[in-house]
């Protein structure tokens, strides 16, 4: 069944309706949030928080556009306010720290990147734009078109992330390999 | 050679030929077919690390049980805030303009008193006819200080001319 036959149904009230979007996408959404956030738990989290969004606003949706591209950009946001709000949180935590308050609570709760193996240690040596481009096109196997609409930029942009993403894995990985 | 054979690619329009001049060109330089193995072997190692996780079958589940929360309201009852949505840099941007405009209005009708020269406008206040010094006529300047006081400065030769 089409997205937009799966949407019509969600909109006629067919609640159940909307499993079958979440279990199309589910793979690459939580890849992508997994990419982002780096750690399982806090990418289920934000991509139901996103995909409750995404139902919500459902009937804002224009048709003629594609879903798959909206669905991920709204996640895509979604989890870029995560890591914002991580950030605060570090920040407050910096402060009461010096006070003397709560030592070193906040770096057991929010981690930077604690998915196992080298992979995603390598990973986090990149930016998040270029680990979000690379995992869209090499996992979810999406254009750089799709990926450059998801992620607000142009498809020679992509490109250039892909590339330089997958250069910096290379270098990360030898890096490893040989530590 | 990869550079020609780079050009080449680019050149053929036709994708069937592109793949085999590729494959061609991969199979006899080492050094590319060692690049393609190696981004072989990478996307490999990154389809294997975002394979699916144990927790993702519990996605639709939450989802689902905050639905319920959720009063879906259909399109026909929603107003059509699309047509309202007015991007953030186009506000920044008329803000902008209005403080420009206000500064401009500020600088040309309403200008600070201390600023420019003292001559224009301050015949109100200072009335200078003539002044003479040894019965002959003086140059007249007229100073205004920032604290709004007047100096009055006569100007004249050393033997009264």
């Amino acid at each position: 069944m089409e997205d937009n036959a799966v949407i019509q149904n969600c909109l006629q009230g067919d609640r159940e309706a909307y499993g079958i979007i979440v279990n199309r996408y589910r793979n690459n959404l939580l890849a992508m949030a997994r990419s982002i956030l780096g750690n399982a738990e806090e990418a289920l989290d934000a991509t139901q928080e996103a995909l409750l969004q995404v139902y919500t606003h459902l009937d804002r949706f224009d048709q003629s556009r594609n879903f798959r591209t909206w669905l991920f950009s709204i996640t895509y946001k979604r989890c870029l306010d995560r890591i914002r709000g991580k950030k605060t949180w570090r920040k407050a935590m910096t402060e009461l720290q010096t006070t003397g308050n709560n030592p070193g609570y906040y770096e057991e709760s929010f981690p930077t990147f604690d998915e196992d193996g080298p992979v995603h240690q390598a990973l986090s040596h990149l930016r998040t734009k270029e680990r979000t481009a690379l995992v869209l096109r090499v996992v979810a196997d999406y254009s750089s078109a799709e990926i450059g609409e998801i992620l607000k930029c142009s498809e020679n942009t992509v490109r250039v992330h892909v590339f330089n993403a997958k250069r910096k894995l290379k270098k990360q990985l030898g890096e490893i390999a040989h530590v | 050679m990869c550079k020609f054979y780079n050009l080449l690619y680019r050149l053929l329009p036709v994708r069937r030929i592109q793949a085999w001049v590729i494959d061609r060109h991969f199979s006899r330089c080492p050094l590319c077919g060692l690049n393609e193995k190696e981004g072989i072997r990478l996307d490999g190692l990154l389809r294997r690390a975002f394979a699916p996780h144990k927790s993702d079958s519990l996605l639709w589940p939450g989802v689902r049980s905050r639905m319920d929360k959720i009063c879906f309201v259909g399109p026909s009852h929603r107003f059509p805030l699309k047509s309202f949505r007015f991007p953030a840099w186009r506000w920044a941007a008329a803000g902008l303009a209005l403080l420009f405009i206000l500064g401009l209005n500020q600088l040309v009708f309403h200008p600070p008193e201390h600023f420019g020269p003292a001559a224009d406008g301050q015949h109100s206040r200072v009335k200078i006819n003539y002044a003479k010094i040894k019965g002959k006529n003086a140059k007249t300047h007229v100073y205004q200080t920032s604290q709004r006081s007047y100096i009055l400065f006569l100007e004249t030769d050393k033997n009264g001319g």
